[in-house]
């Protein structure tokens, strides 16, 4: 007799379909905001905006599309673990695997933001 | 077909190990990062409010060290039920379970955060559109 993987029960099921939802909803959110922020970026070149203002946008549509994306990956894959039979472990691991490269981004980009803000701190503060 | 395995004695493999550990450091980092902008806003606030901060509001730093104090506790409690699939023999499946009811409640608290954020400018831009 082979050990079969573990299938969830539908107590179970409804923490991760829970979640996958929400994983999906904050992937949405983010993915449009990221969208909208390069839609404004690309207007303020058209419209030839201030340099400065276009980078803010672009620099803002950067983490909100990767990290919308990953959780919209994340989502799928939660909600994949419920609606198919079998290999539920597996296919939850897979959700986990891009939660983590959703996690990853958002510390990546956190960091890059308080490096930035200390630089632009440290900036004023020289130059006053 | 094999029997479903009970959920007290499944056993994640070794591979699926590194994954949920994985993850299980990147919600502590993630938590910690929260916890951390919750502090440091919380030090602001205190110094606003006592005068010692120029041309800051101290009470706009309030909400920024309640949804970053919720978040951290989230994600750091979610990334520990994940350490203890991985670090305690039997009931992996539960562990990893608590975690995800823990990160769904973290997501939760984004969506939240997103949504009033996306109406507060909203409000903010009409405002100052209207003449």
């Amino acid at each position: 007799m082979t050990t079969a993987e573990y299938e969830l029960t539908s107590g179970q099921n409804e923490v991760v379909e829970r979640f996958g939802r929400r994983a999906r909803m904050l992937g949405g959110i983010s993915t449009a905001g990221g969208v909208l922020c390069l839609l404004t970026a690309v207007l303020g070149i058209r419209l030839e905006a201030d340099a400065s203002r276009i980078l803010v946008f672009l620099l803002a549509a950067l983490p909100q599309l990767s990290v919308g994306l990953s959780f919209l990956g994340a989502g799928r894959s939660l909600v994949a673990v419920v609606e198919t039979q079998g290999h539920d472990v597996t296919l939850l691991m897979d959700a986990l695997g891009n939660l983590a490269v959703a996690l990853r981004v958002q510390i990546a980009m956190t960091l890059v933001f308080l490096l930035l803000v200390s630089l632009a701190a440290a900036g004023l503060f020289a130059l006053g | 077909m094999a029997p479903n395995p009970r959920p007290e004695t499944y056993e994640l493999s070794p591979e699926q190990n590194v994954g949920v550990r994985s993850i299980g450091m990147h919600a502590i980092a993630w938590g910690s990062v929260c916890v951390v902008v919750a502090v440091t806003c919380l030090v602001f606030a205190w110094l606003g409010h006592r005068g010692k901060l120029h041309g800051a509001e101290w009470r706009v730093y309030l909400p920024v060290v309640l949804v970053n104090a919720a978040l951290g506790v989230n994600f750091v409690v979610a990334g520990r039920d994940f350490q203890a699939a991985v670090h305690r023999s039997g009931c992996d499946i539960t562990h990893v379970m608590t975690g995800l009811s823990h990160l769904s409640r973290a997501v939760l608290v984004q969506i939240v955060v997103s949504i009033a954020s996306i109406a507060v400018i909203t409000i903010a831009a009409l405002l100052v559109s209207v003449p």
